[in-house]
């Protein structure tokens, strides 16, 4: 494919796509990498489901917070719950203490999608073990958009297995790792207070602090730009 | 979510929670979070100014300095719930001090220009945060203290807030010293007044008729009513400020045991008050305490009073009471109560072979005594060769304080004894017995309370002796004074590492401390300390302090003058609460009960006191004894 054609494909793929989603586009051309990671924007997010078969299942709401390097901001989030394209399972509603009214009031998925990436702009994106939000994400924006998710993405339980070879302060720090790798776990294993689980929000602003605390001792090994952020923890 | 939790707990912080909706809404949209591993440092000695205000979430932090020979000083822990890095952000100047954190810790981080938009509306917030604590949070501690104590607070106040000029209901009515009785009686009938001011013929007050004047002293007399009015009046005439409160005025009536006081107002007589005007202004009036301890025909009437004084306290603390009001008329009660024992003691052992003054000392010495009141009493007795005379007395006094010790304990005052015979000495005696304690201070360790030395009933001046004579040796002798010095610093105060409370382990007072022996007792021996230091001859701890700040520009007695009366005041809102939950009345308190903005308040009180044994440990050898 010659880049004339690829320019074009571009075009009009981005030219039908709500304003916010447009931003996408080039996303990756803008994107600094030799920032210092003290000054990069980052959203921490999280993703709660019908279920987690990615055929059948879909994203009932989302939560996310904003960051700058290692300061969380508690007060600038983004939560909405989403009416689900799929049936509602009777277990999954014990989970996230969501009802089938509550849910068949929110919004549709393409409404929220555009409200999220207007909140995430450019920023690089944090979960844990998030691939699987961003694979559901993906879905719902191909579904309705026709495109891909473009913001750089870090999982914080690759930080941590990096931290876990490679850093011997840190496992000092703390007297030993974990090896229970879900987020509650890991949570507590840090010293993190919860205080409200299973709600996308309340988990984005775990994973947010986990991250915060990953972030102090990354310097130490030499840790300092986004592009070596990535290298160590992209999903 | 999280928007809303993180307004609460602003709404909740001091100074931020006076902050209106709208900033507090600006100021939390700019918060940040920032995560420090322990030993991690935040803000460098000599480093770049601060760019944020920091309060603790959770965690420790300390403040240090690094000297030339690379000690470090260590100036104070914080922990949640308080603030570092002002002075750099609002100055811009190079933090003078290193933060490290000392355990892991989370703060939220408000930012420079934030901090100053909204400092600019709120200029209190400036004050907060550069002035001293005490100075501008007692108050309200005090009221959450009174809240806590009382869910409703009717707005009657007016003892603690009505000026007596106030109160003062008619022009003063006066008549002419050799006008005769008849015609102050028809004077009197006239008006339909109860008292009347009699003057010389300059028209200044000389002295005072009252009904009960005309009765006792003239009609059961049987005197001639065209004798001069000056033969029947009272000339103890006391006077009284017209800007002074009402309790003030009501204290002097009690101090004194008179029931008149003259109200002058820029000199001139504006009026007279009397106990009925008090009564009239407040359903429970203290005199009415008074008068009943003093009508009392026998001893177990007493055994009421010290109920009603409980009642009488709740109600003035509900109106608002301060230290030195509560402290003021549990003394003058307790005094009286004493008093008259001692009179049911004389009537019953007739009058002593030689004649004595009862003096108190310490916390009654210096009109400060609680709820659970600690009485320290002595007796002065008058010189004698003559050793049978003495033989008698002493015979004498071996009875007094057996029974005074067994009344007051029978009534159910005082359950303690509050004299010894040990304590009973000829005026010489004493004097000699104070000589050797400045002589070897360390190996009699004499109690460092004889120095608030002041006689209740018998020669004053006698007392005043002593006391002058006390001051002089504590002047000749740099040891007696080291050794107040020591017995100061050694009860340390109850604050451990990271500035927790340190409370009993085990036992009847498991997690309480001792507010009395921890809170009062330091500040009480440190003001003493430095007003003996300085000269001031006053006895009361807060008027002590008020001369080391205005004469002496002492930096820190503003601070501990305020801490003091915050500390007496919750002593007593525990012991009243106590009584009327059917406790025992002690000097104990859990902390852990307070309210957040006490909590923190009696940690700076502690503070406080510790930088004043800092300051007592440089001035003077404190070297341990055992």
């Amino acid at each position: 494919m010659s880049l004339a054609i690829l320019t074009k494909l571009f075009k009009h793929e981005y030219k039908t796509v709500p304003l916010p989603l447009r931003a996408q586009k080039g996303l990756k051309k803008r994107l600094n990498l030799k920032k210092r990671i003290e000054e990069v924007d980052f959203v921490s997010f999280d993703t709660e489901l019908t279920g987690l078969d990615f055929q059948e299942d879909s994203i009932i709401s989302i939560g996310a917070i904003r960051m700058k390097g290692g300061r969380i901001f508690p007060a600038q989030t983004f939560y909405s719950l989403v009416r689900p394209e799929s049936e509602l399972k009777t277990d999954s509603i014990v989970v996230h203490g969501i009802t089938p009214d509550d849910l068949n009031a929110a919004p549709d998925i393409k409404d929220v999608l555009v409200e999220f990436f207007e909140f995430i702009d450019d920023a690089v994106l944090i979960g844990h073990f998030v691939f699987i939000d961003v694979k559901f994400l993906d879905k719902a924006l191909k579904k309705h958009f026709g495109i891909k998710l473009q913001n750089p993405v870090i999982d914080t339980f690759n930080i941590h297995e990096w931290l876990y070879d490679n850093d011997s302060a840190f496992s000092r720090h703390y007297r030993g790792m974990t090896t229970k790798k879900d987020l509650f776990s890991m949570a507590r294993r840090y010293g993190l207070l919860i205080e409200q689980s299973h709600n996308a929000l309340y988990d984005a602003y775990l994973t947010a602090q986990l991250f915060q605390v990953f972030l102090r001792f990354l310097p130490g090994c030499g840790i300092n730009t986004l592009e070596e952020l990535l290298m160590i923890g992209r999903a | 979510m999280l928007t809303e939790e993180l307004i609460e707990i602003f709404k909740k912080t001091p100074p931020f929670h006076i902050l209106n909706e709208r900033d507090i809404e600006i100021l939390v949209e700019s918060v940040a979070m920032e995560y420090y591993p322990r030993g991690y440092k935040i803000l460098l000695q000599d480093g770049p100014p601060s760019d944020a205000l920091r309060l603790i979430k959770k965690g420790v932090i300390k403040v240090y300095v690094t000297s030339e020979d690379d000690d470090e000083i260590i100036i104070d822990y914080r922990s949640e719930g308080e603030f570092f890095g002002i002075i750099s952000v609002i100055s811009g100047d190079r933090s003078r001090a290193t933060v490290q954190a000392v355990e892991d810790t989370i703060c939220y981080v408000i930012p420079k220009d934030i901090l100053m938009k909204i400092m600019e509306r709120n200029p209190t917030l400036n004050e907060y945060f550069l002035k001293s604590y005490f100075l501008h949070f007692m108050d309200r501690t005090y009221d959450e203290t009174r809240k806590r104590f009382t869910l409703f607070c009717h707005g009657d106040r007016s003892l603690f807030t009505t000026p007596v000029g106030a109160i003062i209901r008619r022009e003063p009515v006066t008549i002419s010293e050799d006008a005769s009785i008849w015609d102050a009686a028809r004077v009197m009938t006239a008006e339909n007044i109860g008292s009347l001011i009699i003057t010389n013929k300059a028209g200044v007050p000389v002295g005072l008729i009252t009904d009960r004047d005309l009765r006792e002293r003239v009609i059961a007399r049987k005197r001639d009513v065209n004798e001069e009015v000056r033969h029947i009046m009272s000339s103890s005439l006391i006077r009284i400020d017209a800007n002074e409160l009402c309790f003030e005025a009501l204290l002097k009536m009690i101090r004194y045991n008179i029931h008149h006081l003259l109200v002058i107002e820029s000199g001139e007589l504006k009026g007279i008050v009397s106990n009925h005007d008090f009564m009239l202004l407040q359903g429970h009036s203290p005199l009415v305490l008074i008068k009943e301890i003093d009508e009392a025909q026998q001893i177990e009437v007493l055994s009421t009073i010290k109920s009603k004084l409980f009642r009488i306290i709740s109600g003035l603390l509900r109106d608002g009471a301060k230290a030195h009001n509560l402290a003021g008329l549990i003394t003058e009660i307790t005094e009286k109560i004493i008093n008259r024992v001692v009179d049911f003691i004389e009537k019953r052992l007739g009058p002593p072979p030689l004649s004595y003054a009862l003096f108190v000392y310490g916390d009654g010495g210096r009109r400060e005594l609680t709820l659970n009141p600690y009485v320290k009493l002595g007796v002065i007795l008058e010189d004698t060769n003559n050793v049978t005379t003495l033989q008698h007395t002493n015979k004498y006094f071996e009875e007094f304080v057996t029974l005074l010790n067994e009344q007051l304990r029978k009534i159910e005052y005082i359950d303690t004894a509050v004299l010894s015979t040990e304590e009973v000495r000829c005026f010489t005696e004493w004097k000699n017995l104070l000589k050797q304690w400045a002589e070897d201070p360390f190996h009699i360790r004499p109690d460092e309370d004889f120095v608030d030395l002041r006689v209740i009933r018998g020669a004053t001046e006698w007392g005043t002796g002593l006391s002058e004579y006390l001051l002089l040796l504590l002047g000749q002798h740099d040891e007696l004074m080291d050794y107040y010095a020591t017995v100061t610093v050694e009860n340390r105060p109850p604050l451990g590492f990271l500035r927790r409370f340190v409370v009993d382990k085990t036992g009847e007072h498991k997690d309480e401390l001792n507010l009395y022996t921890k809170g009062l007792k330091p500040i009480v021996d440190s003001a003493r300390i430095f007003a003996i230091e300085k000269g001031i001859s006053d006895k009361s701890t807060i008027k002590r302090l008020t001369k080391l700040s205005k004469r002496f520009n002492f930096e820190y007695a503003d601070d501990v003058q305020k801490a003091f009366e915050y500390i007496y005041t919750l002593l007593i809102h525990e012991q009243v609460q106590k009584f009327e939950s059917g406790s025992i009345v002690d000097d104990f308190i859990n902390p852990e009960r307070l309210g957040t903005l006490e909590k923190k308040t009696l940690k700076e009180a502690f503070q406080l006191i510790a930088n004043l044994y800092d300051l007592i440990e440089k001035n003077y050898k404190t070297e341990r004894v055992s």
